[in-house]
């Protein structure tokens, strides 16, 4: 395994480092299998979020659904881009 | 309700919201651990999967996945560039972040799908359920997480790895 590959977990758990974070997106362009493993550890990471579940101020809901009445959804987009977010 | 939302339907929205609303708030402020730094990343969050909701594409995942993706990554950000950073940093330093993995048992509801997480997680070495409660709940970077648990970096990198591949086995995530 090589070094570089080693990242895959810190990567999906937001923990690298600028620099390292740089070079593990140019390396995961071009490898399948830490693709794989961070489509399988982003569904794993996610399932931590439940131990964290909290209830959200009663207000928060309803200023967030009049923001987005404000906000129109982007269109779909017409070529591929990875990661939105 | 992901495809609804994409097409303006506020309702569809709201369910999704009321659906999620707990997991996507509970990770924010497990990270940012500030009720009014939560609140404004919870909102940038929601308004971000209205807006990009049609750019969703199911082959890349979960929409659960997809979101608390989001709202980590975000929560982190905000922790990051926040110039309290250290005094947070110092705080916890000193408590070695063991108060962090203490947080993580308590007052959660016993629900069946919590319980297999929580199984999950006591299935790892100590070494890597701390390595990853601290990046993943504590936010911090692998360097810090390496300076709080005294550690290589190198060593760090790979017990965040072998804990989620751990975590992934013990759940049967398949992508």
């Amino acid at each position: 395994m090589s070094e570089i590959h080693s990242a895959v977990g810190s990567y999906v758990v937001n923990a690298l480092d600028p620099d390292e974070l740089e070079e593990f997106e140019a390396h995961l362009a071009v490898c399948p299998t830490c693709t794989r493993e961070v489509q399988e550890f982003t569904e794993t990471a996610a399932e931590l979020s439940l131990l964290a579940s909290a209830t959200p101020p009663a207000a928060l809901r309803g200023s967030i659904l009049a923001a987005i009445s404000e906000v129109r959804p982007l269109p779909p987009e017409s070529f591929g881009r990875d990661r939105t977010c | 309700l992901i495809t609804l939302s994409s097409r303006g339907h506020e309702e569809a929205f709201a369910e999704l919201y009321d659906r999620t609303s707990q997991r996507i708030y509970g990770i924010i402020l497990r990270v940012l651990r500030s009720p009014d730094h939560a609140a404004e990343v919870m909102q940038e969050v929601y308004v971000e999967v209205w807006r990009q909701s049609a750019r969703y594409s199911q082959g890349r995942g979960s929409v659960i996945a997809w979101m608390t993706t989001m709202a980590h990554r975000r929560a982190v950000d905000r922790v990051r560039s926040v110039s309290s950073e250290v005094a947070r940093d110092e705080r916890y330093a000193m408590h070695g972040g063991d108060r962090e993995i203490d947080q993580v048992w308590d007052g959660v509801e016993q629900r069946l799908d919590v319980e297999r997480v929580r199984k999950g997680m006591a299935s790892l070495t100590p070494i890597q359920r701390e390595a990853l409660t601290l990046a993943y709940y504590g936010g911090y970077t692998q360097s810090q997480v390496a300076q709080l648990l005294k550690l290589p970096l190198g060593t760090v990198k790979t017990r965040i790895r072998d804990g989620l591949i751990g975590l992934r086995d013990a759940l049967g995530v398949e992508a």
